[in-house]
């Protein structure tokens, strides 16, 4: 009789307990379709859907060994077509370097050598902590999958902390941890990790600006994580949304504003 | 007096490149403190209205800028090589050296374009020599078809320590620097761009001793998925026609690939044969000819930062080099030299396979030190060369810098008459 009440007892607990689970992993599910769907907004808020954008760029890198090194780029972006180009203006021994993507291929112009090399959105961008992908609009609802997320605050912000797995290899990270705020949906913080789920890189997003119907960061900031005191912030200025004639996305373009 | 006059030129321009350097090394520094402030995200999140009225794309090609600039370099060297070497020089030597451009825009659709070296060299002969590398005018017919007519350099191929598709190049593709700027031909260049492919046709001058003498050299390339093709061909009336097939891609993002490819219907190099008598000659070659090659490049760096490696291969199969090169051994060869009937240029590369590889560690092991490595090797006669230097990041633009050189293969092979080379010295180079 015991051994049967004992049975019963232990049959609704285990009832209970896939019915908990299973009432927990609904809610997650519908909880990630909320951070899905904030995902989504963060990631077409970023980019100029039928227009086109060109901004002024400040790239500052601190460097313990190297010192500080300021880099000016002129970027001109055309998302729709999934192009890009980057013409550097400072400092002078660097000038008229740039660089053209266009879908899959990413180019970079050395006027030194007046040679055109093909390159990566992985590579970092002129041995700062910025990669070349740091500058295309974000697809983080398309690249990867949220794994987990909880509510936080950072500073005086409420924020959505998610846990973000890769879908594909083609990404600079595999994981990532989101910090978005929950007000507005604004990427705050970015924690960038590697296969081996060590923290590489931090990317700080502290303020924005709305240009046309886009929201893009107006500052960045990404912290080596492995090189203490390496960073690298870039200021956004001069944002434009007026249309770029087409002739910028080619390498007649860079050939001539080079020096 | 030409040479005070430069020298003062040099130290002056050097000195005024000091001076702007160290003002901007202060205001960065005030500028980093106001940017990397710790409360990031002390106050709400404010997302301000932009809309800038700058139209980027023309400013670039603001018309009435002139843009005048260079670098400064000084070599101090110590080479030390075995008694029975070829390198011309020994002991200590120094070199200055300048480059200068001056960039003048006319008009937003015209741009003048003037580039030269100077180089002064002790214990050499002491004068001040010249060189103009590029002059140039640029313009365009509605920023759709675009003009450059000058001497200007041309990046024809896509090999890095090899280029036989680059055949309108006047300056030779040298293995030890493959990233120096070329001497190129004059030239008119047309060149078309649309957003996948880029059409340019090459008009070519060239003064020979008997009057000008014109070549065409149409290419078109084109971009499929993560590849780029380039297809393309040169005639001249004096010399034999090619055509040739480029292509770089890239494999996982991260490896960079190249190939060319070059047919010629003859040769225009002239070749020693030992006849049926016995006797040596010269003859050219008339039979369809293969060049081709095929190359990589990498840049890797460990999370750590202390392998920040880069690496480049390539191997040359040279159709037009000598199927079996002991013919240049033979004693009568330098007979054919001296009568003119072979050129030297005709000994160029003389094999028919080569391969390269460089390897780079920079900050090794975070460090402020660099090493860098190269093989270059025929491997028809087994000789080549293996150079390795270690630098450091220096002092206020001063490197210092030590090397060896060494070749290996046999006394009559390409590589193998030269002997052990030692190097070190002082590099000082700023760009103004």
């Amino acid at each position: 009789m015991r051994n049967t009440i004992c049975l019963r007892a232990a049959v609704v607990l285990g009832m209970l307990l896939v019915l908990g689970g299973g009432l927990q992993s609904a809610a997650g599910a519908e909880d990630f379709a909320h951070i899905e769907t904030i995902l989504r907004e963060v990631d077409t808020r970023s980019t100029f859907g039928d227009g086109d954008f060109a901004a002024l760029l400040t790239v500052i890198t601190e460097d313990p060994e190297k010192g500080v090194e300021q880099t000016v780029v002129r970027q001109f972006r055309r998302d729709r077509e999934d192009q890009f180009a980057m013409l550097i203006q400072e400092p002078r021994v660097q000038r008229g370097q740039g660089y053209l993507m266009d879908g899959e291929n990413l180019w970079f112009y050395d006027p030194s050598s007046r040679q055109f090399s093909h390159t990566s959105l992985k590579e970092t961008f002129q041995d700062s902590d910025a990669r070349n992908s740091d500058f295309t609009a974000w697809s983080y609802a398309e690249d990867y999958e949220i794994t987990e997320y909880t509510e936080g605050q950072l500073g005086v912000n409420s924020v959505y902390i998610v846990l973000l797995a890769a879908l594909h290899d083609e990404v600079t990270y595999p994981y990532l941890k989101l910090w978005v705020t929950q007000e507005n949906a604004l990427i705050l913080k970015v924690e960038e990790y590697s296969l081996t789920q060590r923290l590489m890189r931090t990317a700080l997003f502290p303020s924005y600006a709305r240009v046309g119907d886009s929201v893009i960061p107006r500052q960045m900031v990404f912290v080596d994580e492995l090189a203490e005191g390496q960073r690298t912030q870039i200021a956004f200025s001069e944002m434009s949304v007026q249309p770029i004639p087409d002739y910028v996305f080619t390498r007649a373009y860079l050939e001539q504003v080079n020096r | 007096m030409v040479r005070w006059a430069a020298l003062t030129l040099l130290v002056a321009a050097s000195l005024l490149v000091v001076l702007v350097e160290l003002d901007v090394g202060l205001a960065q520094a005030s500028e980093r403190d106001e940017l990397f402030g710790d409360d990031l995200f002390g106050d709400e999140m404010l997302v301000i209205d932009e809309d800038s009225q700058a139209d980027h794309a023309t400013l670039l090609i603001a018309p009435g800028s002139l843009d005048l600039g260079g670098r400064f370099g000084l070599d101090w060297e110590w080479t030390h090589a075995d008694a029975d070497s070829l390198v011309s020089r020994q002991g200590a030597s120094a070199v200055g050296s300048t480059r200068l451009y001056a960039d003048w825009r006319p008009s937003a659709a015209t741009r003048l374009f003037v580039q030269g070296d100077l180089e002064l060299e002790y214990p050499d002969d002491g004068h001040l020599k010249g060189r103009l590398l590029e002059w140039f005018v640029d313009w365009n017919a509605s920023q759709k078809v675009f003009f450059r007519t000058g001497k200007q350099t041309v990046r024809w191929g896509v090999g890095y320590f090899f280029s036989p598709a680059d055949v309108i190049s006047v300056g030779r593709l040298d293995p030890e620097e493959p990233e120096a700027l070329r001497e190129g031909p004059i030239a008119l260049r047309v060149h078309y761009p649309q957003r996948h492919w880029d059409f340019h046709l090459f008009t070519l001058w060239d003064e020979a001793d008997d009057g000008v003498r014109l070549a065409v050299a149409p290419r078109l390339t084109f971009v499929t998925g993560r590849t780029e093709w380039g297809l393309g061909a040169f005639y001249r009336p004096d010399r034999v026609p090619r055509a040739m097939l480029t292509l770089s891609s890239t494999i996982a993002g991260t490896v960079a690939v190249f190939g060319e490819a070059v047919v010629a219907a003859g040769t225009d190099r002239r070749y020693a044969v030992v006849g049926e008598d016995g006797r040596l000659r010269a003859e050219s070659r008339e039979d369809l000819q293969l060049q081709a090659s095929v190359g990589f490049r990498v840049n890797r760096r460990d999370p750590d930062r202390l392998f920040t490696i880069g690496a480049a291969g390539q191997y040359f199969y040279n159709g037009e080099g000598y199927k079996d090169a002991s013919v240049l051994g033979h004693p009568a060869f330098p007979l054919l030299l001296l009568s003119g009937e072979l050129a030297p240029a005709d000994l160029s590369q003389p094999g028919r396979h080569y391969g390269a590889l460089s390897l780079q560690w920079s900050e090794l092991l975070r460090t402020r030190f660099s090493a860098t490595s190269l093989w270059l090797g025929n491997l028809d006669d087994a000789s080549g060369q293996v150079t390795a230097q270690i630098s450091h990041r220096g002092w206020n633009d001063i490197r210092p810098y030590a090397g060896v050189s060494w070749y290996y293969g046999d006394d009559m092979a390409e590589f193998g008459f030269s002997s052990t080379q030692w190097v070190a010295g002082l590099r000082y180079s700023v760009t103004f």
